[in-house]
């Protein structure tokens, strides 16, 4: 059965000028990821 | 997690991942999963009112833990949207994100390849309808891919060049050529399986997302707009198609391959789908109704 990748803590923080990236955790354990204009 | 099963003719695998039976099927708009959480409504996969561009875990993965990753790229909280609508300046964000998660996912331990691609409209099997794309991170390189290589290698051995830099030299403003610019070029390539089928890629050799600089950005961005709304335009309505990114595989393989962006809408014409049936399924030789230079002229035309 499906197991989601919790915790995950792999992701680098974002190398560009154009956009920001904000990591959250999902109550089931699955990772969200918003980019935002910088 | 899935099961790897090889198949043996073919030498390649086949993942079995039953879960996936029960994944969501045509929500109604108001309960789309990839829409923002709006106050009082249902909480979506993204809990916030608003969002620019949204990545997450997919809820029935085919690959995860150990063996890879899915992942769903929400282009825009707007559900009646598309790729081709957004403005080029939010496509080059979503070519960044589309880096990003490439370079991520591409570190992963077992992942041999990372694979950006977008399914559109219910006749290519699209279950939720609000834009977005997908992220495959396979645990070995999937076999067209792995073809594509091959090839190229064969080419650079006896060539001494890129395989795809001499397709691109012979379709430089040629009666193929869709669109493009001193950056980028989209044409019907004279090999095409699918009637409108289009490869869109870097004039210069760049092997994946990560070797494109500011410019080829704002020219992918361009061209990938002017490609869609050209699809859109060809029959008065949005026009199904797999969108799929051929990047080299992550580390030190396929350093001879060249990125593109490979287009199979399955209109043969307005009303009449291409399926693929007995010569295409079961011996793997497509039949083709159309000539690419047509089809080249009428998307050109538009």
């Amino acid at each position: 059965m499906y197991q989601p990748n919790a915790p995950t803590r792999l992701f680098e923080s974002l190398k560009t000028k154009r956009l920001t990236k904000r990591e959250v955790q999902k109550p089931d354990g699955r990772y969200l990821i918003y980019y935002e204009k910088a | 997690m899935s099961e790897l099963r090889w198949h043996p003719l073919l030498e390649e695998w086949v993942t079995v991942a039953p879960w996936r039976q029960d994944r969501t099927y045509h929500p109604p708009a108001d309960h789309c999963p990839l829409c923002p959480t709006r106050p009082g409504k249902l909480e979506t996969e993204i809990p916030e009112p608003d969002y620019h561009i949204a990545v997450f875990e997919n809820r029935f993965p085919a690959y995860t833990g150990e063996q890879g990753r899915c992942e769903v790229v929400c282009y825009t909280p707007d559900h009646d949207s598309s790729l081709g609508e957004q403005s080029v300046d939010h496509i080059r964000d979503l070519i960044e994100v589309w880096r990003d998660r490439t370079n991520e996912l591409g570190r992963l331990p077992n992942v041999r390849y990372v694979y950006v691609f977008e399914n559109r409209g219910e006749v290519i099997g699209v279950t939720l309808s609000h834009p977005h794309g997908q992220i495959y991170a396979y645990p070995f390189v999937p076999p067209v891919i792995q073809r594509e290589l091959n090839a190229e290698a064969r080419h650079m051995r006896k060539t001494g060049r890129c395989l795809f830099c001499d397709v691109i030299e012979g379709e430089r403003g040629g009666e193929r050529t869709v669109l493009g610019d001193e950056r980028w070029i989209a044409f019907v390539p004279p090999f095409a399986r699918w009637p409108y089928e289009v490869h869109l890629a870097p004039i210069h050799h760049r092997g994946g997302l990560a070797d494109l600089d500011e410019e080829d950005d704002e020219s992918f961005a361009r061209n990938l707009k002017g490609l869609l709304q050209k699809y859109d335009r060809l029959f008065d309505r949005p026009l199904p198609y797999v969108m799929a990114m051929h990047q080299k595989p992550p580390g030190r393989g396929g350093r001879h391959h060249h990125f593109h962006v490979e287009f199979y809408p399955p209109n043969r014409s307005r009303d009449k789908l291409k399926y693929l049936a007995g010569s295409e399924l079961g011996a793997g030789a497509f039949i083709l109704d159309a000539r690419a230079e047509d089809t080249a002229a009428e998307l050109r035309g538009i």
